[in-house]
């Protein structure tokens, strides 16, 4: 689980689609389900759906229409999944420490082990 | 990215009108989550134990320049997170308003009660094993410019 490496053209196409929810004058249920759609991709436990989760999270956070009082409600929805895919990664990166320090690890193969967290 | 929608998260929850002391803050919200605070924490102490790290240092300065840098926005990240509750907690306490919010009591604050320890004397600790080392690619590492 910990090796998936983000696809970049999963990126793109998320980057594209989250544009064009947040960035229209949309009804704010649309932006519910946008957090909906994330909290269900947190759930599954793979890193590239983490990325793509974080992405929309990020969006929907960083949008200055969206008031507190509704940043709150969507903080409330999503801390339990941010806490279990937060710890996920963590963990993750401190096994593959692990792991690298117990064998012999070229360099370059050492930071590139980490590709696959950098968007995370 | 993880650090950077916590960071976004708190800024934004913060930015509401802490001064009128019938509205009770969003921050509230996050401040008393421990294991929020203790995931950030747990971000900030993480590094590879590798020859070149200098010890005690929170930093990474394993010197595999692509590694320190991921790992040191990653932290600077987590620690920004720390130090907007800070600075939140003690402009409300210099400007001596809202004095029942629960974000002034250290109980309630996990995020302070964590940092205020063990965290600054950590912190402390890593900037003097970093000034007295021989660690040559500080920009670099740290991705200062």
């Amino acid at each position: 689980m910990y090796s998936d490496k983000v696809n970049p053209s999963l990126k793109a196409q998320l980057q594209h689609f989250i544009s064009v929810i947040l960035h229209t004058d949309v009804e704010n249920h649309y932006k519910q389900k946008v957090l909906v759609l994330a909290k269900e991709k947190l759930a599954t436990g793979q890193l590239n759906d983490y990325a793509a989760s974080y992405l929309l999270i990020k969006s929907v956070v960083e949008e200055p229409a969206n008031k507190p009082k509704v940043l709150a409600e969507w903080f409330k929805l999503l801390l339990e999944d941010l806490l279990i895919s937060g710890n996920i990664i963590i963990d993750g990166v401190g096994s593959e420490i692990e792991a690298i320090m117990k064998g012999a690890v070229e360099q370059e193969k050492f930071a590139n082990i980490f590709v696959g967290y950098t968007s995370l | 990215m993880w650090t950077k929608i916590s960071l976004e998260f708190i800024k934004r929850l913060g930015r509401d009108d802490y001064e009128d002391i019938k509205k009770p803050n969003h921050l509230e919200l996050i401040v008393d989550k421990q294991d929020f605070a203790a995931l950030l924490l747990k971000t900030i102490i993480l590094q590879i134990p590798s020859g070149k790290q200098i010890p005690e240092c929170l930093l990474s300065t394993s010197s595999i320049v692509q590694l320190d840098k991921l790992l040191n926005s990653v932290k600077s990240g987590a620690l920004s997170c720390f130090e907007y509750i800070l600075k939140f907690r003690k402009d409300a306490l210099d400007v001596n308003l809202n004095k029942n919010s629960p974000i002034l009591d250290p109980e309630f604050n996990k995020f302070f009660m964590l940092i205020q320890g063990d965290g600054v004397k950590a912190i402390v600790q890593s900037l003097y094993q970093l000034g007295r080392s021989e660690y040559s690619n500080i920009e670099e590492g740290l991705n200062v410019r």
